[in-house]
């Protein structure tokens, strides 16, 4: 085994002593597909503007993969939109570092043009910007990922000669989340506002005073807002291992799992009446303690101590101890007492 | 609807009672008028098919014209009926059908197998830990109709 060492690959951000064969494993494909998807959507913005550049642009920021440094334009610093990232993503340097980005990554090299701009786009691209041909961003909203094949880039040019001043369109802004969400002052969510289903009848519900979102915006469900609190008891039994109890909630893949369990372990103590004090003839489900023996002699046992005891205190008296009188006799002292009454 | 056997839900705690005590069966509940034609159609068969789901499912009816319900209308954004919505553990279950609306099923069964190939769906699925399934029906048989959303 040779002495390879370790490596740190940039893309998965991990080191590695696996070397060159780094690069065909599964999960640096993936990584760098995914890295290479992200970084081709930044190329792409910048792209839109090679095609139709802008007199004034927003200020537009990205970080070259490649070269491993930030690529700035600020709002207002040049004339044209985007000419330190048009410039960079042409330069000689960045072309040698996107060269060297696959061979060390062993990326699919038919891809590899659409990481930097040709000389054949940065020349037109100067001749354009060059004649002083820029619209400005208020007359035309640009298109992402326009070139100058666009047959909209002529027509753009023929609108742009005889552009009039008074049509104005605002650039397109980035909308954050949080702006989406607000509207005057009160939070929005999808809803339908008409729906036609032939023969089903429609129903408008009545407006509600605070409307806390629905199941399209994933607002809290209504049936788990007045929740009683409950205990900390989740329904598992209690005798069982933590790690038993893990491996069981790890297997019970049904929805809701955790919520059935509790449930049904709330409902049980609700249900079930609060037990009774053992009663003293209550006898434990094991044998015999002191001595050797079945469960059948330790209850056999007790149910005799059990009579013992129960004899001694109910005979409070003993019983009237009697002669013995045989049968004979017997019969004998009735007939004396029945004939004796006929006389 | 007490000639089918089933239940017709008015108040909130009631509804959510039914939801939150409903354990390892799909609830059914289908919010509609009783006097709506297509509502009296979906309630013949839910309560036709009550028996035969009674071990894996429950079924209930909630009138969408009381006052506490309105809660519910507007948390499924449900604006045509009969509107069916699926429960599994008090988890909302979703169906993707074909249809706009993958929250609830919107009108009558065209036959009782039909609903209980959907329950049965939904009911294997949620006991996979799946919280939305594919319908099983084909698409002549879902009905249909048009949403139209308003999206801030």
């Amino acid at each position: 085994m040779g002495a390879k060492g370790f490596s740190f690959c940039a893309v998965c951000r991990r080191n590695h002593e696996q070397g060159r064969g780094h690069r065909y494993s599964a999960g640096h494909r993936n990584a760098l597909q995914s890295v290479l998807g992200k970084t081709r959507m930044k190329i792409e913005g910048v792209r839109g503007f090679l095609g139709n550049p802008l007199a004034q642009a927003p200020s537009h920021r990205f970080w070259c993969l490649f070269c491993e440094e930030d690529v700035a334009d600020d709002q207002g610093s040049s004339s044209i939109a985007c000419s330190n990232a048009i410039h960079h993503l042409a330069s000689a340097a960045h072309v040698s570092n996107v060269k060297r980005f696959w061979c060390e990554n062993g990326a699919d090299a038919n891809t590899r043009h659409d990481f930097f701009f040709s000389r054949k786009e940065i020349a037109d691209w100067e001749a354009v910007c060059g004649d002083g041909a820029l619209a400005d961003s208020s007359s035309v909203a640009t298109t992402q990922g326009a070139t100058e094949n666009n047959i909209h880039h002529e027509r753009f040019l023929a609108a742009k000669s005889s552009q009039s001043p008074s049509v104005c369109v605002e650039p397109l802004q980035k909308i954050s989340k949080d702006q989406t969400l607000q509207v005057n002052g009160a939070t929005a969510h999808k809803h339908t506002v008409a729906a036609f289903g032939g023969n089903l009848a429609t129903v408008s519900p009545r407006p509600l005073v605070s409307s806390k979102g629905n199941v399209h915006s994933g607002a809290p469900p209504p049936w788990l807002s007045d929740l009683p609190t409950h205990g900390s008891d989740d329904g598992c039994p209690k005798g069982i291992s933590k790690r038993k109890r893990r491996e069981m909630e790890r297997l019970d893949k049904r929805v809701g799992a955790a919520w059935a369990n509790r449930r049904k372990a709330q409902l049980e103590r609700d249900a079930a009446p609060r037990r009774e004090e053992a009663a003293n003839d209550w006898l434990p489900s094991f044998g015999r303690v002191w001595q050797n023996g079945s469960r059948r002699d330790s209850r056999k046992e007790f149910e005799m101590e059990k009579k013992k005891l129960r004899e001694e205190t109910t005979n409070s008296t003993p019983p009237a101890v009697q002669p013995y009188v045989g049968k004979r006799k017997h019969l004998q002292m009735e007939m004396e007492a029945g004939g004796g009454k006929h006389d | 609807m007490a000639l089918l056997g089933l239940s017709t839900l008015t108040h909130k705690q009631d509804v959510d009672a039914m939801i939150r005590d409903t354990l390892d069966k799909v609830l059914v509940l289908r919010f509609g008028r009783a006097t709506d034609p297509v509502c009296m159609q979906l309630d013949e068969t839910l309560g036709k098919s009550s028996r035969e789901l009674s071990k894996f499912a429950s079924i209930a009816l909630v009138d969408v014209d009381a006052q506490e319900i309105q809660v519910y209308l507007h948390y499924f954004d449900i604006t045509l009926i009969p509107a069916t919505v699926f429960f599994f553990n008090s988890q909302h279950m979703k169906m993707d059908s074909g249809t706009p609306d993958h929250t609830k099923w919107i009108g009558a069964f065209h036959s009782k197998q039909d609903f209980i190939d959907v329950v049965e769906t939904i009911y294997k699925g949620a006991m996979r830990g799946k919280l939305i399934v594919n319908c099983p029906l084909p698409a002549d048989r879902v009905p249909k109709f048009e949403l139209l959303y308003k999206d801030i």
